[in-house]
C-alpha cells in the first residue's frame, strides 16, 4: 500500500472547490432565504407588536376617555343633585311659606269666624236679655208709669236752653202739631190733663196728638217739628243692648 | 498480492498529472452536488415547497448542530462542516452503486479531508484568537505538555483519516468478498448495513471536525 500524493492533493483541492461551490450555490442562497423569512417574520412580529402597542395606546386613550366621561358624569350628577336639592329647598320653603300663609289665613278666618260667632252669640244673648227685660217690664208697667216718664220729659224740655228749644221747635211756619207717644197708652183723662200741661210748658198754640208705641216698653216721646225727645225703658234697653254688644266685642 | 482496493487505479493523465478513479468519482459527486444545489436553489421562495423545505431542513439542521456544539454562530463554520457532511454522505453511499468505488474508501481522500480539517483548525484558531494567543494555547495547561499537544493534533488527524478510510474500505472489501464467495443476493443485508455505516461515519467525521475547530477557536474553554 502506498499513498498517491497526486490523488491526495487533487482530492484536497476538489474538496476546497466543492466548499466554495456549495457556499455559492447552496448555503448562501438557503441561508439568505431563511434570513429573509426570519426578517419577514420579525417584521410581521414587529408589525404585530406595533399594532399591539397601538391597540394598547388606543385602549388607554379609550380608558382615559371613559374615565373622563365617568368624571364628567359624576360631576353632572353632582350638579344636578345640587340643583335638585336647591330646587327642593326652594319648593319646600315656598310650600312652607304657603302653608304658613294658609295657616295664618285659616287662623285669621277661624278667629274672625269665632269673633263673628261670639258677636252673634252676644247679640243673641243681648236680644234675649232685652226681650226678657222688655216682657217683664211690660208686665210690670202701669199707666201711671207713662205719666212719670212724660213728666220727666217735660222737665228735661224745661231744662233746655232757649236755643236748644228753638232748634227742637223749628221755624214753626204754620206747623203747630206735636205728637206725644207713650207706652202704655194714656187714658183720655190723662191725655186732657197732659195737653194742658204740655201746652203751658212749651208755650204757644200747639195741637197735641197722643199715640202709643209698644217699642217704648215704658216711657214717652214727644215729636217736635224738627226733632224729638224721648225717655223710655225701650231706649234704655236699646242702649243697654248696644252697650252690652259693644262692650263684649271690645272685651 | 496487493489488494485491488488499496492500490491507486489511474484512469488517465492530464499532462503529467495522473487522474485516479477516486478523483473521477469525486468530480462526478461534485458535479451532482453542485448541479443539484444550483437547480434546487434557483427559485427559492419565502413560502417553501417540499423540496426547498427539505434542503432548508438539511442546511439549517447542520447549522443548528454546529451552534449547539460550539455555542456560537454557525455561519463561519457552516461551509466547511456542512460540505464535509454532505460530501461524505454522498461519497460513502456511492459504493452502493454497482461498479463504483467510494472515494472515501481511498486513503488519499480520507487523508485529504483530515488534513483540510487539520489546517482549517489552525486558520480558524488564528483568525479567532490571533497568532500569539493561538500558539499559547499549545502551552496550556503547562509548557511541558507542548509535545503532547502537538502529538495530539497529529494523532487526531491520523485517527480521522484511518477511521473513515478503515470503515468504508473494509465495508467495501466485505461486499466484494461476499460477492465473490456467496453470489449475488447474499451481500444485500451487508449493503444495507453499509448505508448505516456510511451515514454514521459521515456524522462522526463531521462532529469530530466541528469539535476540533471548536477547540481551535476556544469554544470549549471556560471564560
Amino acid at each position: 500500500m502506498h499513498i498517491d500524493w497526486w490523488t491526495l492533493a487533487l482530492e484536497a483541492v476538489n474538496f476546497l472547490i466543492l466548499v466554495w461551490l456549495l457556499q455559492r450555490f447552496l448555503y448562501k442562497p438557503v441561508m439568505g432565504i431563511v434570513a429573509r423569512r426570519r426578517q419577514d417574520v420579525d417584521a410581521t412580529f414587529a408589525e404585530a407588536e406595533d399594532a399591539r402597542r397601538e391597540a394598547e395606546a388606543e385602549a388607554m386613550t379609550y380608558q382615559e376617555k371613559i374615565t373622563a366621561l365617568d368624571k364628567e358624569r359624576l360631576e353632572m350628577i353632582r350638579t344636578v343633585r345640587a340643583q335638585i336639592e336647591e330646587e327642593r329647598k326652594k319648593l319646600l320653603a315656598g310650600a312652607r311659606q304657603e302653608a304658613d300663609e294658609l295657616l295664618s289665613k285659616q287662623r285669621q278666618a277661624i278667629a274672625a269666624e269665632r269673633a263673628g260667632a261670639l258677636a252673634e252669640l252676644r247679640e243673641g244673648a243681648a236680644d234675649l236679655a232685652v226681650s226678657l227685660a222688655r216682657t217683664l217690664l211690660r208686665e210690670a208697667t202701669t199707666v201711671s208709669v207713662a205719666e212719670t216718664f212724660l213728666e220727666r220729659l217735660r222737665q228735661r224740655f224745661l231744662e233746655l236752653s232757649d236755643a236748644e228749644k228753638a232748634r227742637l221747635l223749628g221755624p214753626a211756619k204754620g206747623q203747630t202739631v206735636l205728637r206725644v207717644v207713650t207706652a202704655p197708652a194714656l187714658t183720655d183723662a190723662q191725655r186732657r190733663r197732659w195737653q194742658e200741661r204740655l201746652s203751658e210748658s212749651i208755650g204757644g198754640q200747639w195741637t197735641i196728638e197722643f199715640g202709643a208705641d209698644e217699642d217704648l216698653v215704658a216711657g214717652a216721646r214727644i215729636h217736635f217739628p224738627a226733632a224729638s225727645l224721648e225717655i223710655s225703658w225701650g231706649s234704655a234697653l236699646k242702649e243697654a243692648r248696644k252697650e252690652l254688644v259693644g262692650d263684649e266685642s271690645a272685651a | 498480492m496487493e489488494f485491488a482496493s488499496l492500490s491507486t487505479r489511474v484512469l488517465f493523465h492530464i499532462g503529467f498529472v495522473p487522474i485516479s478513479e477516486a478523483i473521477v468519482t469525486t468530480w462526478v459527486i461534485m458535479a451532482v452536488l453542485v448541479l443539484g444545489s444550483y437547480l434546487a436553489t434557483r427559485k427559492l421562495s419565502v413560502r417553501p415547497g417540499l423540496g426547498q423545505a427539505l434542503i432548508e431542513l438539511v442546511v439549517t439542521g447542520i447549522a443548528g448542530q454546529i451552534e449547539d456544539a460550539l455555542k456560537r454562530p454557525a455561519a463561519p463554520f457552516l461551509p466547511l462542516i456542512a460540505t464535509l457532511f454532505i460530501f461524505l454522505v454522498v461519497a460513502n453511499l456511492s459504493l452502493q452503486l454497482p461498479g463504483v468505488t467510494a472515494p472515501t474508501a481511498r486513503l488519499e481522500t480520507a487523508a485529504a479531508l483530515a488534513l483540510i480539517v487539520f489546517f482549517s483548525g489552525h486558520v480558524y484558531g488564528i483568525r479567532s484568537r490571533g497568532v500569539k494567543d493561538y500558539l499559547a494555547y499549545y502551552l496550556k495547561p503547562s509548557p511541558l505538555l507542548l509535545p503532547l499537544n502537538i502529538l495530539s493534533e497529529l494523532t487526531r488527524t491520523l485517527s480521522l483519516t484511518v477511521r473513515l478510510f478503515g470503515n468504508i474500505m473494509s465495508h467495501q472489501l466485505i461486499i466484494a468478498l461476499l460477492l465473490t464467495i456467496a453470489g449475488l443476493l447474499i451481500p444485500i443485508p451487508i449493503m444495507a448495513l453499509g448505508i448505516l455505516i456510511g451515514l454514521v461515519q459521515a456524522y462522526i467525521f463531521s462532529v469530530l471536525a466541528t469539535i476540533f475547530l471548536g477547540a481551535a477557536v476556544g469554544a470549549f474553554e471556560a471564560h
